[in-house]
């Protein structure tokens, strides 16, 4: 089958991202901190070897990890 | 003196007869008939449906195929027969298929709008480049049959989640939301649409291009701005809008959307051809309607349906 991408939370976390959501505003919807939300961006960006979250959205959208 | 007078009239006379043979007797029009050493043979009993083939510029490009079959399932497969590579398919102009030869269809069967496609593995059998476009292909060939709507694909019955190379994943039931030609210009994550807009090539046909972009505006303010935009940076990808056109206002009302530009949409006071089908495909691929009005200064110019556009 292949290993997952996105854990379930980074999905969420994107998923929340792409809806125009601050990481402040995501913190408080998936009741975490913000310092988590920007790790779990941060584990992305990493994960797909991109430098930017605009970078990692745009990945992330290709693989369809992620829809608009 | 009478010798004369009949000699005369047996001029006269005979001059008349000669004329009268020459005209009857003189040979009519030489028609050569030709026999032809081939058989021609009437077809009466077609219809067309779009299909999406690659151009030499690697997009999928909308074209007009004879399909022989009349019953929707029949159509499908005869479609899905034209995508797979074969030394004998008569393809439009230089466009070509890319599902790999040697791909056979298992089963297929249509159930409420959504048709199921069991294909052997040589399916993905291509190269990295092509893998997703196989998937596009068969979903906006056979999404543009009236009575389907989306697509499940399968492998030897086995639902494919998952393109091998790539890695793209699929959702189980596919439809035209998966985007085509896709294009993504994202500068940040604010503000992120997708829209699909309709150019052209130089051969004339139509490419549809998914583009994922940051705009806060409607999509419709997208379209008529991307089509008009002077720059189109790639070359193979053509507008005819007039780039001094202005959309003034628009309306999305049920079943209708109604464009108001200014004069510069119209050339020689019509709208070309190819304008309206761009702007009405783009406008039909984005949104549910099916109607669309377009108007010039507030005077209605051109009302389009969907279904009339399709056929």
């Amino acid at each position: 089958m292949g290993k997952k991408i996105l854990t379930p939370r980074e999905k969420e976390v994107f998923d929340q991202l792409v809806l125009n959501k601050t990481t402040k505003e995501i913190a408080i919807l998936l009741k975490i901190s913000e310092k988590t939300v920007r790790n779990h961006i941060s584990n992305v960006m990493q994960k797909l070897g991109v430098k930017g979250r605009a970078g990692a959205v745009v990945e992330l959208l290709k693989l369809n990890e992620i829809s608009i | 003196m009478l010798k004369r007078k009949a000699l005369r009239k047996i001029l006269l006379t005979s001059i008349a007869v000669f004329v009268f043979l020459v005209i009857y007797l003189f040979p009519k029009e030489i028609t050569n008939e030709l026999t032809p050493d081939y058989k021609i043979e009437y077809v009466d009993n077609f219809n067309t449906a779009n299909i999406y083939l690659l151009d030499e510029n690697n997009y999928l490009v909308k074209e007009k195929i004879l399909v022989t079959n009349t019953e929707l399932l029949n159509q499908a497969k005869e479609l899905v027969n034209y995508l797979i590579i074969s030394n004998s398919n008569q393809l439009p102009n230089n466009l070509k298929a890319i599902i790999p030869k040697g791909t056979k269809l298992n089963n297929a069967y249509i159930d409420n709008k959504c048709i199921t496609l069991d294909f052997n593995d040589y399916l993905l059998k291509v190269d990295k480049s092509l893998e997703e476009k196989i998937i596009e292909t068969l979903i906006f060939t056979l999404s543009d049959l009236d009575g389907i709507a989306n697509l499940k694909i399968l492998i030897n019955g086995q639902e494919l989640s998952k393109l091998p190379q790539t890695n793209i994943k699929l959702p189980i039931i596919l439809d035209r939301d998966f985007g085509i030609n896709k294009q993504y210009n994202i500068t940040n994550v604010k503000n992120i649409t997708k829209v699909t807009i309709y150019y052209m090539n130089e051969d004339n046909e139509y490419i549809p291009v998914t583009k994922y972009l940051n705009d806060k505006r409607n999509k419709i303010e997208v379209i008529v701005d991307s089509l008009s935009s002077e720059h189109i940076y790639q070359t193979n990808l053509i507008s005819y809008l007039n780039a001094r056109t202005t959309l003034l206002d628009y309306n999305v009302y049920k079943d209708i959307i109604s464009l108001n530009f200014n004069e510069s949409l119209l050339n020689n006071n019509d709208i070309l051809e190819e304008v309206t089908y761009t702007i009405s495909y783009s406008i039909f691929e984005n949104y549910d309607v099916e109607n669309l009005l377009l108007k010039v200064n507030g005077k209605e110019i051109k009302l389009i349906n969907k279904k009339i556009l399709n056929n």
